[in-house]
C-alpha cells in the first residue's frame, strides 16, 4: 500500500513537471512573438519584482512575527516582574504586619505597668513607706457672696 | 520505515496494547480530573489555605473615673517541638529556671512522645525574653490573651475573673460577659510554606468585632481605702472576714465594694475558692440591730408611733409567751422612739413592732427590698430570707424588730438605709453605668427608682433620730471631728446549723449615712466572727472612721460642723 502511494505521487510529480514545460514552451514562444512586434518583455526585471515582492512580504511577516514575539516576551517579563514584586512586598507586609503587632502588645505591656504604678493601694504604700502622713485637717475656702457675683 | 517482513499481527497486538493502555490511563485521568476532582481540589487547597479564627477582644473595665480596671493583653507561651530539639537534657537544664520548673519535669514532657506541647502558658515580658534569647531549635513562643488586674486585689469580688478560655466566672466578668467577650472573626488566607500570607493569594477577612469596654460607677480610691480599712480591721479583729459597702443614696450607684477575704484575679489557680463569694452580695446574716432603724421607720411612717412615743423599758419583753432581753439585760426605764434607737434596746424595738403589727411590718420589710434579689448587675446575687407573715409565730414579730429570724445581704441593708438617706426612695443598685461598644453607641444606665417606701418627712425623722445614736448613744465611736454622721450599729447573732445560735462568735456592722444632713454616701461596715470582746459593734465603727475621713477629703465634701 505505501509503494502503490509512492508510485502514484511519482506519476503527480512527473505530470507537474510535463505541465511546467509546456508552460515554459508558451511563455518562450509569447516572448519570441512579442520581440516579432517590437516590444521588449522584461521578463528578468518582472521575476526580480516579484521576487522583491515576495521578500517584502516575508520580511513583513518576520518582522511582524518578531515583534509579536519580543513583545509577548516583554509582557512575560514584565509580568513575572511585577508578580515578583507583589510577592515580595506581600512578605515585607507580613514582616511589618508581625512588627506592628509586637509593638502594640509591648505599648499594651507599658500602659499595664502604668496603670499598675497609678493604682491608688501602691501609691498609699509608697506614700508610707517614705515615712509620708496624712493631713490631720482639711481647709476649705468658702467665698462669700460678693467673691461668687464678680 | 516500518521493515516489511513485520507481521502485521505484531502490529496489531502492539496496536492493542497501546489502546487498551491509552484507554486505561485515560480512565484514570478521567477519574481524577472529573469525578474526585473536588477532593484532589479541596486537598490542594487545604495545603495553602488556611481559614484561621480571629479572636475578639475582651473589652476593658474602667471605674467611673476613667481607672483601669481589667483589660486583655498578649502574653508569650512557651511550647516545644520535642522531635527538632537536639538535646532534651541540655534544653532542659536550660529552660527549667526561667520557666521555675525542674529539669526533670521539663525533660519528662519532651519525651512524652507528643509532637507539640506548652511548657508554659504566658509567662511574664521578661521571661519570655530569656526564653527567646536562649533560642533552642524546636522551643518557641506563642501569643495567647492574657486578662489582667492592674490594681491587683482591687475590687477583684466585685469585677470577679475569666477562666483560660477567657469566659467570664463571677462578678461583673460573668455578669456582662456577653458584652464584653464580642464576636470572633474569620480569616481565609493562603500561605507559603513559611506560613506567610500570599500577596497575591487569596484573602477572605470577616473582621473579629471587639467587646464592649464597661465604665462602672466604683471609684478606686473610695474602694482601695475601704479595702485598706476591712484588711486593717479584720487583721487585728482575727476576723473571719467582712464587707464594706459605699452607696450614692441618690442614685444606687455602689461606689466601693470590698469583700475579705479576697483574692489576686490575676492569680486565680492559687485563690481560695470561698474567696470567690462576693460578701458584699452572695452572702447572707442575720442583721441584728441594724435592722432597727428600718422597724421604726415603718412604725413612723405609718404613725403606729411618734417621735414623742415612750414606753418603759423593764430590760426585757414579752411576746408569744417568749422572753426577749436586752443585750446584757440592761434596762433603760423610759425612753422615747429615739431613744430606743440610742440604747439600742431590744424591748424597745419590740415595742415598736407590736404597735406596728405583723402585716404592716412584714409589708415594709418587703418594700425595703428585704426577702428578694435587688437586681444588681453582678453575677450570683443572693436574695436573703424573709419568711411570709402567714409562717410567722407570734415570736417572730419580735425577733423581726431587732433583725433576728430573717437574713439579708449587705447590699440590701445598704440599699435600704439608702431610702433612708434619699428621703424615701429605694434605689435599685447598679455597678456599670456605660457600656461603651465597639460601634461608637454608649449604653447608659440610668438610675432606677424601684418604689418610695417613706414619706420625706419620716426619712427625715429617721435620719435625725440616727445622728443621735451617733452623737449621744451607742455609736458614739463612730463619731467624726467635722462632719456629722447618723447610723446604727448591729451585732448579730450567728446561726448554726441545728437552729440555735453559735455562742461566742457573733457579726459586727454598723450602717450609716454621712454627712447626716444632707447624706453624700451610705457606708455598710460588716465584720464576720471579730474575736474582740470588749464591745461588739467596736470593730466595725473602727473601720468606719478609717474610712469616713478620707472618703470626705476625697468626695471635697465640706465640713458641716465646727471643731
Amino acid at each position: 500500500m505505501i509503494g502503490a502511494l509512492a508510485l502514484r505521487g511519482a506519476t503527480r510529480t512527473t505530470r507537474t513537471r510535463t505541465v511546467s514545460r509546456s508552460q515554459a514552451t508558451r511563455r518562450s514562444n509569447a516572448g519570441a512573438a512579442a520581440a516579432k512586434r517590437g516590444r521588449t518583455v522584461p521578463s528578468r526585471h518582472r521575476g526580480a519584482a516579484r521576487r522583491r515582492v515576495s521578500f517584502d512580504a516575508s520580511a513583513r511577516l518576520f518582522v511582524l512575527s518578531a515583534g509579536v514575539l519580543a513583545t509577548a516576551f516583554l509582557m512575560a517579563l514584565l509580568y513575572l516582574r511585577f508578580a515578583t514584586s507583589i510577592a515580595a512586598s506581600g512578605y515585607d507586609l507580613h514582616d511589618l504586619d508581625a512588627r506592628r503587632d509586637e509593638l502594640v502588645r509591648q505599648n499594651e505591656l507599658l500602659q499595664l505597668q502604668i496603670d499598675r504604678l497609678e493604682a491608688p493601694s501602691r501609691i498609699e504604700s509608697e506614700a508610707q513607706r517614705l515615712g509620708l502622713v496624712k493631713a490631720s485637717r482639711t481647709l476649705f475656702l468658702t467665698a462669700g457672696p460678693s467673691v461668687t457675683l464678680r | 520505515m516500518f521493515p516489511d517482513t513485520l507481521p502485521s499481527t505484531r502490529i496489531k497486538f502492539l496496536f492493542a496494547g497501546f489502546f487498551v493502555l491509552s484507554i486505561v490511563l485515560s480512565a484514570r485521568l478521567a477519574y481524577w480530573q472529573v469525578l474526585r476532582r473536588g477532593d484532589l481540589l479541596s486537598q490542594a487547597r487545604a495545603q495553602v489555605v488556611q481559614a484561621e479564627t480571629l479572636a475578639a477582644r475582651r473589652g476593658a473595665i474602667y471605674d467611673q473615673n476613667g481607672r483601669l480596671l481589667a483589660t486583655t493583653v498578649q502574653l508569650q507561651s512557651v511550647y516545644a517541638i520535642p522531635q527538632q530539639i537536639p538535646d532534651h537534657a541540655t534544653a532542659a537544664a536550660a529552660l527549667a529556671p526561667l520557666l521555675g520548673d525542674t529539669a526533670e519535669r521539663i525533660r519528662s514532657r519532651f519525651d512524652s512522645g507528643a509532637e507539640w506541647v506548652f511548657l508554659k502558658r504566658r509567662v511574664p515580658e521578661a521571661v519570655s525574653a530569656k526564653v527567646k534569647a536562649l533560642a533552642i531549635p524546636g522551643i518557641g513562643l506563642e501569643p495567647e490573651p492574657k486578662r489582667m488586674y492592674p490594681a491587683d486585689l482591687a475590687a477583684a469580688s466585685a469585677l470577679g475573673f475569666v477562666n483560660d478560655d477567657g469566659v467570664g466566672q463571677s462578678g461583673v466578668e460573668a455578669s456582662y460577659d456577653e458584652a464584653l467577650r464580642g464576636i470572633p472573626g474569620e480569616l481565609v488566607v493562603e500561605r507559603d510554606p513559611a506560613q506567610r500570607a500570599l500577596a497575591v493569594g487569596l484573602r477572605q477577612t470577616t473582621p473579629a468585632v471587639d467587646g464592649a469596654d464597661l465604665v462602672l460607677t466604683l471609684d478606686l480610691a473610695m474602694q482601695s481605702a475601704a479595702e485598706r480599712e476591712l484588711a486593717r480591721v479584720v487583721k487585728s479583729e482575727k476576723a473571719a472576714g467582712g464587707t464594706i459597702v459605699i452607696l450614692d443614696p441618690d442614685t444606687g450607684a455602689i461606689r466601693a465594694l470590698a469583700s475579705m477575704p479576697g483574692f489576686d484575679p490575676n492569680d486565680v489557680a492559687h485563690a481560695d475558692p470561698e474567696s470567690f463569694r462576693d460578701r458584699a452580695v452572695s452572702w447572707t446574716y442575720e442583721p441584728g440591730s441594724t435592722m432597727k432603724a428600718i422597724t421604726i421607720a415603718a412604725a413612723l411612717n405609718e404613725h403606729a408611733v411618734e417621735p414623742s412615743t415612750t414606753y418603759d423599758d423593764k430590760g426585757y419583753a414579752v411576746i408569744g409567751g417568749r422572753i426577749l432581753n436586752n443585750a446584757q439585760g440592761r434596762s433603760y426605764g423610759r425612753l422615747d422612739i429615739s431613744g430606743i434607737l440610742e440604747k439600742s434596746a431590744n424591748a424597745g424595738a419590740v415595742f415598736v413592732a407590736q404597735r406596728l403589727g405583723a402585716e404592716k411590718l412584714s409589708r415594709y420589710l418587703h418594700d425595703f427590698g428585704f426577702g428578694q434579689a435587688t437586681g444588681v448587675d453582678i453575677a450570683a446575687e443572693a436574695g436573703g430570707t424573709v419568711r411570709p407573715v402567714a409562717e410567722w409565730y407570734p415570736v417572730d414579730l419580735g425577733t423581726a424588730a431587732f433583725g433576728q429570724g430573717l437574713t439579708v445581704t449587705p447590699l440590701q441593708l445598704a440599699a435600704a438605709y439608702a431610702a433612708i438617706a434619699n428621703g424615701g426612695t429605694l434605689y435599685k443598685p447598679y455597678l456599670v453605668q456605660e457600656v461603651h461598644a465597639r460601634d461608637g453607641s454608649v449604653r447608659r444606665t440610668e438610675p432606677q427608682p424601684v418604689r418610695r417606701v417613706l414619706t420625706p418627712e419620716t426619712a427625715a425623722i429617721v435620719r435625725e433620730m440616727l445622728t443621735s445614736v451617733v452623737d449621744r448613744g451607742i455609736a458614739q465611736n463612730a463619731r467624726l471631728n467635722s462632719y456629722s454622721v447618723a447610723g446604727k450599729t448591729g451585732t448579730a447573732q450567728i446561726a448554726s446549723a441545728d437552729g440555735s445560735y453559735v455562742s461566742n462568735e457573733y457579726i459586727s456592722s454598723f450602717a450609716s449615712m454621712l454627712p447626716a444632713r444632707d447624706p453624700r454616701f451610705v457606708v455598710l461596715v460588716v465584720i464576720e466572727r471579730p474575736q474582740s470582746r470588749l464591745l461588739g459593734t467596736l470593730s466595725a465603727m473602727s473601720a468606719f472612721t478609717g474610712l469616713a475621713g478620707d472618703l470626705m477629703r476625697y468626695a471635697r465634701v465640706e465640713p458641716d460642723r465646727v471643731r
